[in-house]
């Protein structure tokens, strides 16, 4: 399949967006704990270009490496935030926000993914 | 952990767990705020107060929060001439909660806020695993 | 991605069952040489199965290609959503338009291998 292309960064995107999930869980859990500083993915952009790939293995059977690499994405302090009095650098106003654009660029790559996967599938039938 | 959506689940949980608790504790402030000793000179409702630390989950290697203590706000108590009150002291001073009604109720607000921010992220973070259910589903 | 489904209209004719025709993997639309003599004269070639498979296939092989770099470009955000949405779904009715075009023409070469010499 010469397919590569749209599933493999769609795959990215997704595997991106869920590491940003669970930083954004992570800055809203918490929210009130002194000292803590809230944290982030890198840009889309900036984190492709790292060389972050660990392929998938599963405990006994090996697997051929695939396409979509599982790709681990390293979080950093999110700039410009003013610490509180307690040194907490979350604002739950960026939190949220970050949170409903996530779900929505989740939203919209699946669908897409799903969208060119019936493509595929109805092309191959009979 | 390799599925980072149900990590985003098991941190929010536990934040709602430790916002839970800090509502519980703010109510209570509130709900003892005239509360006075029955004695003479005795010592009313102490304000409690909860503090917050962040925990890794070593089975799952999540990022959480749990509360870290419970304790008692040293501010003194004020003190009102009441004399005749039970726990008026030999001067006729009343010792009261060191509680103020509106520093609860707002910090009540931001428990509520934390909570609420919480649930969001449990919500989104189930609906995203939905969408990719859904791939598998053929939707 | 491209070719894989752009290879739709070569691969779903039976080779063998028709002279001349070579399995297709790409947009070229397949030569249709009919078996039974005589049957040869009676398509007309504009609007032979032929050519409208070939320009279908032609057709969706571009929407394809466009709709496949409108989507990366949403994957990565720099493209707006409605253009996506638009894409993706011009190239699923196009493909839909092939799929409909390949099996008439499968219909209607079983047909004619059917009948009496």
């Amino acid at each position: 399949m010469d397919d590569l292309a749209l599933f493999s960064i769609g795959s990215d995107r997704n595997r991106w967006l869920a590491t940003r999930s669970a930083a954004l869980a992570d800055n809203i859990a918490n929210a009130d704990t002194p000292g803590f500083k809230a944290r982030d993915v890198p840009t889309f952009e900036a984190a492709l270009s790292s060389a972050n790939v660990a392929m998938l293995r599963t405990n006994g059977n090996h697997l051929a490496p695939t396409q979509f690499g599982a790709r681990t994405f390293d979080l950093v302090n999110r700039p410009g935030e003013v610490p509180k009095h307690s040194g907490n650098t979350v604002s739950l106003e960026t939190e949220l926000a970050n949170l409903g654009e996530t779900r929505s660029q989740h939203s919209l790559v699946s669908g897409i993914l799903g969208a060119f996967h019936r493509m595929l599938l109805s092309s191959s039938k009979g | 952990m390799a599925d980072e959506l149900k990590a985003a689940i098991i941190s929010s949980a536990s934040g709602l767990r430790a916002q839970s608790t800090r509502i519980r504790i703010v109510s209570e402030n509130l709900a003892n705020a005239s509360a006075t000793a029955t004695v003479p000179g005795g010592d009313p409702y102490a304000r409690k107060t909860i503090s917050f630390a962040q925990e890794l989950d070593r089975a799952n290697g999540v990022n959480t929060v749990r509360v870290n203590s419970i304790g008692r706000d040293p501010a003194p108590y004020p003190a009102q001439h009441m004399p005749g009150h039970p726990a008026a002291d030999s001067k006729g001073y009343v010792k009261l909660a060191n509680v103020n009604p509106l520093v609860e109720l707002s910090d009540m607000r931001e428990a509520h806020r934390s909570y609420e921010a919480n649930l969001q992220m449990v919500r989104q973070a189930r609906e995203m695993i939905g969408d990719l259910i859904d791939l598998l589903k053929g939707k | 991605m491209i070719d894989s489904i752009s290879g739709v209209g070569g691969r779903a004719l039976p080779a063998g069952s028709v002279d001349g025709m070579a399995p297709s993997s790409s947009v070229a639309a397949p030569k249709m040489t009919p078996t039974v003599s005589g049957a040869a004269s009676i398509a007309q070639p504009d609007h032979d199965f032929a050519t409208l498979l070939g320009n279908a296939i032609s057709e969706f092989g571009q929407k394809m290609r466009n709709a496949e770099a409108v989507s990366i470009g949403g994957v990565k955000g720099t493209a707006a959503l409605q253009d996506v949405v638009e894409h993706v779904m011009s190239a699923e009715q196009s493909l839909q338009a092939v799929i409909a075009v390949r099996d008439k023409v499968i219909s209607a070469y079983q047909e004619i291998s059917r009948m009496a010499i």
